[in-house]
């Protein structure tokens, strides 16, 4: 086969315009072993970095284990084995926490917590880690701690969990009758008697002395269910985002920008707000699981926090009403 | 792109997962590699659409440190180039935010109008000497060239020796140490994926 028949026929017009272009500019020497020197010393940086994340990981497991196996043999008959972890993570305003034994001491971000706690919030908002739940105090409020629940003395929690089919799901006690969550977004309320149950996501499953009732999310609307002094049960719909949940977001918990993917960032407006993330195509998500972010949006609630970080980006989100938070890949013209 | 393209994709995409865990293994080679092939495309990108050598550096060392952390991630959503570009073109928005400088940079690689007005005059317009002239020759050069870039590096090489410098393609086989049918493949196959790369634009543009 010669050259002229493998020119698919005619290659005049890459000819033109390709000499009319010229070569591709070259990567000067000075800079190119600069970057190298740069990259090398980073790759270093972040493998030493993940080789300390490796270890402490595994001497973490060995440590949680050996205590685990010890804390099995020297338990006392009928203690409760599965103790739940419980940090506090944001703190806004005045809140704080009565021991079992001793005084009160003000709750500070890190703070470990253990059973037979009791927070009390006051004026202030606070957010913890339950386990693998995120819990948040509205003010006014006071939640006694458990190794398998919480108990809601007085005021409003919220609570956002991912519980899987046969995982066992946050119970949280109340006098008018136990919550579990079932995969969820809820907030429970105590006030003037009442017990205010309200699902925007999933569902919840309220037991009483006298029955027990299931509340599913709406596919567009939150449901509640309420529960009197008399022991009336009421249920109905409810709005999935608005005043009765922007207190969610007084806790100070905000969302790490610094080296974060928009695709992270996203999920978390998406979680926080109530609604479904949906990209308008795939390279809209295939631009956000690769675009980093960097920054800070301490002080935004996610609502707020949502077009200026994106402006840095290509990313454009559509109007925030309803049920979903539409991504499109913005093309601006020349 | 069609479908030859789209399993080409895939290949490149599958070729780049590979070199990753070889660079996060410490494999010198793949280290070599990732230079060879990647700053200079990285180098070419933020200089055309920075013009300033200074910010250039800047830009390209945020990139480079931000890849070295995050490379890990990498999970081979697209192509590595893309990747890369992805967070340039990131970084390249802030810097221009911060100078107050509005020019977007962002614009489509290929774009059928600026590129069919450009080519049709694109020999007038290099003695025009017209600011304006001007400025869509370089936009059309920065096109081309990125076009160029997102092609394997040896089809791109293979097309500027042969159409560029001018070479018969006896002498780029010499220069490339491959044969000279291996050559004239090569340059098939580099002009087609370069269409590819260009689409219809090209096309309708010459």
């Amino acid at each position: 086969m010669n050259e002229e028949d493998m020119n698919d026929g005619n290659d005049d017009d890459i000819a033109r315009l390709l000499r009319a272009t010229g070569a591709r500019e070259q990567l000067p020497d000075d800079l190119r072993a600069k970057w190298e020197t740069q990259f090398r010393s980073e790759l270093a940086l972040a493998r030493s970095e993940r080789r300390r994340r490796y270890w402490q990981t595994g001497t973490g497991i060995a440590a949680v284990l050996l205590v685990a196996v010890l804390g099995w043999f020297m338990r006392p008959p009928g203690t409760v084995t599965d103790a739940a972890v419980m940090v506090v993570r944001h703190v806004q305003g005045s809140a704080e926490r009565a021991h079992a034994q001793g005084s009160p001491t003000a709750l500070a971000p890190e703070q470990r917590l253990a059973a037979g706690d009791v927070l009390r919030t006051g004026a202030g908002h606070v957010a913890l880690s339950y386990d693998r739940f995120d819990l948040r105090l509205n003010r006014d409020t006071q939640l006694r701690l458990a190794n398998d629940s919480v108990e809601l003395l007085a005021g409003e929690i919220f609570i956002s969990g991912n519980s899987k089919p046969g995982e066992r799901g946050l119970l949280v006690r109340t006098a008018h009758g136990d919550i579990r969550d079932i995969g969820t977004q809820f907030t429970v309320r105590v006030s003037r008697g009442d017990l205010l149950a309200r699902v925007r996501e999933g569902s919840i499953e309220l037991t009483t002395d006298a029955a027990s009732y299931l509340v599913d999310a709406g596919a567009t609307r939150a449901r509640q269910i309420t529960v009197t002094p008399g022991g009336d049960v009421e249920l109905a719909d409810a709005d999935a985002r608005g005043p009765d949940w922007a207190w969610i977001h007084r806790t100070g918990a905000t969302f790490d920008l610094e080296g974060a993917s928009a695709l992270h960032f996203l999920e978390w407006v998406a979680r926080e707000t109530g609604r479904e993330l949906v990209f308008a195509g795939e390279d809209a998500r295939i631009y956000a699981s690769t675009t980093l972010l960097s920054g800070d949006i301490a002080g935004l609630d996610p609502a707020q926090a949502l077009e200026p970080v994106l402006a840095t980006t290509d990313l454009v989100a559509g109007q925030l009403q309803g049920r979903q938070l539409t991504i499109s890949l913005q093309r601006p013209g020349p | 792109m069609g479908e030859s393209g789209n399993s080409a994709a895939s290949l490149q995409v599958g070729r780049d997962r590979r070199l990753v865990r070889r660079i996060l293994r410490g494999d010198e080679r793949a280290l070599r590699a990732f230079f060879d092939e990647y700053f200079p495309r990285l180098y070419r990108y933020a200089r055309h659409r920075l013009h300033n050598d200074a910010d250039v550096d800047d830009v390209v060392q945020v990139v480079l440190a931000q890849a070295a952390r995050r490379l890990e991630t990498y999970r081979g959503e697209a192509t590595l180039l893309t990747w890369l570009i992805q967070i340039c073109r990131h970084e390249i928005s802030k810097q221009l935010k911060q100078g107050q400088r509005e020019r977007d940079m962002m614009s489509p690689f290929l774009n059928d109008d600026l590129l069919r007005a450009v080519v049709e005059s694109i020999e007038t317009t290099e003695l025009s000497g017209s600011p304006e002239s001007d400025s869509r020759r370089l936009e059309v050069i920065s096109l081309v060239q990125f076009a160029l870039d997102q092609l394997p590096e040896h089809y791109a090489r293979a097309l500027e020796l042969k159409y560029i410098e001018g070479y018969r393609s006896a002498e780029i086989a010499q220069r490339l140490e491959i044969s000279d049918e291996a050559t004239q493949s090569l340059l098939a196959r580099a002009r087609r994926a370069f269409r590819e790369v260009c689409g219809a634009a090209l096309q309708s543009a010459l």
